[in-house]
């Protein structure tokens, strides 16, 4: 993280500077997400070829809406690999999805499915042709033509041929070819709505296939399901294959067992490597290790905000200049709290007072928020002394520190000298722009 | 991975501006008060930050349930207030009925178990109750997530973990930046705080 907090550190510092650039990229969320910022983490992260379809592959995979970045990183670089691992890694997914579906009966998938080709299917033709992406496409779609009618021969033509008794290679093939024609019709969005009515039908069509024959030859689904799954989900704990007995009734059920546990396990890893700790042991301790990260995290937000004390007066108006649109009333914080600290003097020391009976960071926070500061009664005698000096003085000298404030706060009389400085110091340093 | 520039910049100016909004520079706010707003401000910029997650508009609408402060989120997110807090009302059926279709599962599977080894089913037993314990834990820390399975659970939980690393390492930064700007001025022509050595009485 070193970099990135150098660079977080760039950042606030210029803040004024920077955030008209954040602003501006900053038009919608949606630019957000496709943001051109993004390229050259892409870069970084995919290499290759496989980058653009990984890309889309990524983004459709698990939600609709996501950062590019999180995806090329979480999803991309496991699908990096070539190209037909991944179109066969797609299928299995789809798979995965559809025999969840049949598990929970959550009308959601399918049109979560829907959504993932819409979204490489719009992520296709930026990626452009010529990265080579060619699915080999047993069905002869002849040059892919003008899309709607070779899609509509199509979807005949592969509901015979789910009845063939390959059912789950026929699925893979119509995935990948159903995906690869897609690069070939302009980009229209007429198309897309021809898409979209296909694919509905399309998905009526896999999914009632899928579990009738699914139900049918339990012997065929298991091997291509665990050869799959062992190529793309290899992370995962082994799975004795004694447990996928053939032709019994829990079959079923056993296949969505090992889905939903590889599923587990890959985001269990993902957690893992975010984690600070290596611990690669079982599920329930990852989860506690989980737990402990997620509550340790919130709790140092809550210190954070805690500690911040008006800390903000200063940044403010950096922020303030940058954003007229947002219409957002703008107290001025600064000659706010150089007026306040000419009037309230004694409610500050009061509220001052009370801080300091609960803790004593929290009133030095205080204190230093309205620009004031605790230092030793007998400084303060000297300076109160000679305070049109002052300055000067301080100046030439070697920087004053103060020493450990405990001995010397408990007396409240020490308040009207130290208000009385520092409330100069603040018209000094608002003044004095100069540095001497 | 999410944790992007873009991304910490627009959490950052998102909460300097909901400071502004909360005022939170006043003097006139109580100890409590003002790290409330803080906090307020922070969590309503990350989940702004993040975009249309199911943390962020579970976080959201935690955040609104306080009446006072749902103007000044209002006025915080601007036109992105509807789109975060706008209620999956589908998310409630899907958990009631999966608990439906497990139900009816786990019976169809007790009487299945019942020709197996003992011991088995006792592991078994207690390697879930041990893991459901810990879902629910993190039901409750993660934001939103009594609404969501398992899968997705672990993935809002992983975007969300992200997600407060990058706002406890602005916040920080945020924190240094001021500490430092409230000393670098009064060091011109007062005194300094922090360095350790004195200068003779």
């Amino acid at each position: 993280m070193q970099p990135s907090s150098k660079e977080m550190q760039g950042v606030a510092t210029s803040l004024g500077g920077m955030v008209p650039s954040g602003l501006a990229a900053h038009i919608g969320p949606h630019e957000l997400q496709n943001g051109g910022g993004s390229d050259e983490f892409f870069d970084q992260m995919v290499s290759g070829f496989g980058a653009t379809w990984s890309q889309g592959l990524g983004r459709s995979l698990d939600r609709a809406v996501r950062p590019p970045e999180e995806q090329a990183a979480y999803e991309g670089i496991r699908y990096a690999p070539p190209y037909d691992e991944s179109s066969s890694l797609l299928a299995s997914r789809i798979r995965q999805q559809q025999a969840s579906d049949s598990e929970d009966s959550s009308p959601m998938g399918k049109s979560m499915l829907q959504r993932m080709l819409f979204q490489s299917l719009g992520r296709m033709p930026e990626a452009g042709g010529d990265t080579g992406l060619f699915v080999p496409l047993p069905l002869s779609l002849g040059n892919g033509g003008a899309g709607d009618s070779s899609l509509v021969d199509r979807s005949p033509e592969v509901d015979a041929r789910f009845k063939t008794p390959n059912p789950l290679d026929a699925e893979v093939l119509y995935n990948g070819s159903f995906l690869g024609s897609f690069q070939r019709p302009a980009q229209t969005p007429n198309q897309h709505h021809h898409f979209q009515h296909h694919s509905a039908q399309s998905y009526g069509g896999l999914s009632s296939a899928a579990t009738t024959t699914g139900a049918g030859q339990p012997s065929a689904a298991t091997a291509p399901v665990s050869s799959a799954h062992t190529g793309g989900g290899s992370q995962a704990p082994p799975r004795p294959r004694v447990r996928a007995r053939r032709g019994q009734a829990t079959d079923p059920h056993s296949i969505a067992e090992r889905l939903r546990r590889e599923r587990i396990a890959e985001r269990m890893k993902a957690l893992q490597e975010l984690l600070p700790s290596a611990n690669k042991t079982d599920k329930a301790s990852m989860l506690d290790e989980i737990i402990d990260y997620v509550k340790f995290l919130q709790l140092q937000v809550k210190i954070l905000s805690m500690s911040r004390l008006g800390g903000a007066t200063s940044v403010a108006p950096l922020v303030g200049d940058a954003s007229p649109e947002r219409g957002a009333e703008r107290p001025g914080s600064v000659d706010a709290a150089a007026a306040v600290g000419n009037d309230g003097l004694t409610a500050a020391e009061r509220q001052v007072a009370k801080l300091m009976g609960e803790d004593m960071g929290s009133a030095m926070q205080y204190l230093q928020g309205k620009g004031l500061c605790l230092m030793p009664i007998s400084l303060a005698s000297v300076l109160s002394c000679h305070p049109s000096s002052a300055a000067a003085q301080l100046n030439r000298r070697p920087p004053l520190p103060l020493p450990p404030p405990q001995p010397h706060v408990i007396d409240a009389p020490s308040s009207p000298s130290m208000s009385a400085l520092t409330v100069q110091s603040t018209t000094a340093t608002g003044a004095d722009t100069s540095r001497q | 991975m999410q944790l992007t520039s873009s991304f910490k910049l627009v959490f950052l100016k998102q909460m300097l501006l909901g400071f502004q909004l909360s005022a939170v520079s006043s003097n006139n706010m109580s100890f409590h008060e003002r790290k409330n707003a803080i906090k307020f401000s922070a969590d309503a910029a990350i989940a702004f930050a993040r975009g249309r997650t199911r943390w962020s508009q579970g976080l959201i609408r935690n955040l609104s349930k306080n009446e006072k402060n749902k103007d000044v989120l209002k006025g915080l997110l601007g036109r992105e207030y509807d789109n975060l807090s706008k209620p999956c009302c589908n998310s409630w059926k899907i958990p009631r009925s999966k608990k439906i279709l497990r139900r009816c599962l786990r019976m169809s599977s007790t009487r299945k178990m019942a020709g197996r080894a003992q011991h088995d089913v006792g592991k078994s037993i207690l390697a879930k109750t041990l893991a459901k314990k810990r879902i629910q834990v993190l039901k409750k820390l993660v934001p939103g997530g009594e609404s969501m399975d398992g899968f997705s659970l672990l993935d809002e939980t992983l975007d969300y973990a992200m997600s407060l690393k990058a706002q406890v390492d602005g916040m920080r930064c945020v924190l240094r930046t001021s500490e430092a700007l409230n000393f670098k001025a009064p060091t011109d022509s007062t005194m300094q705080v922090k360095q350790p050595s004195f200068v003779g009485e």
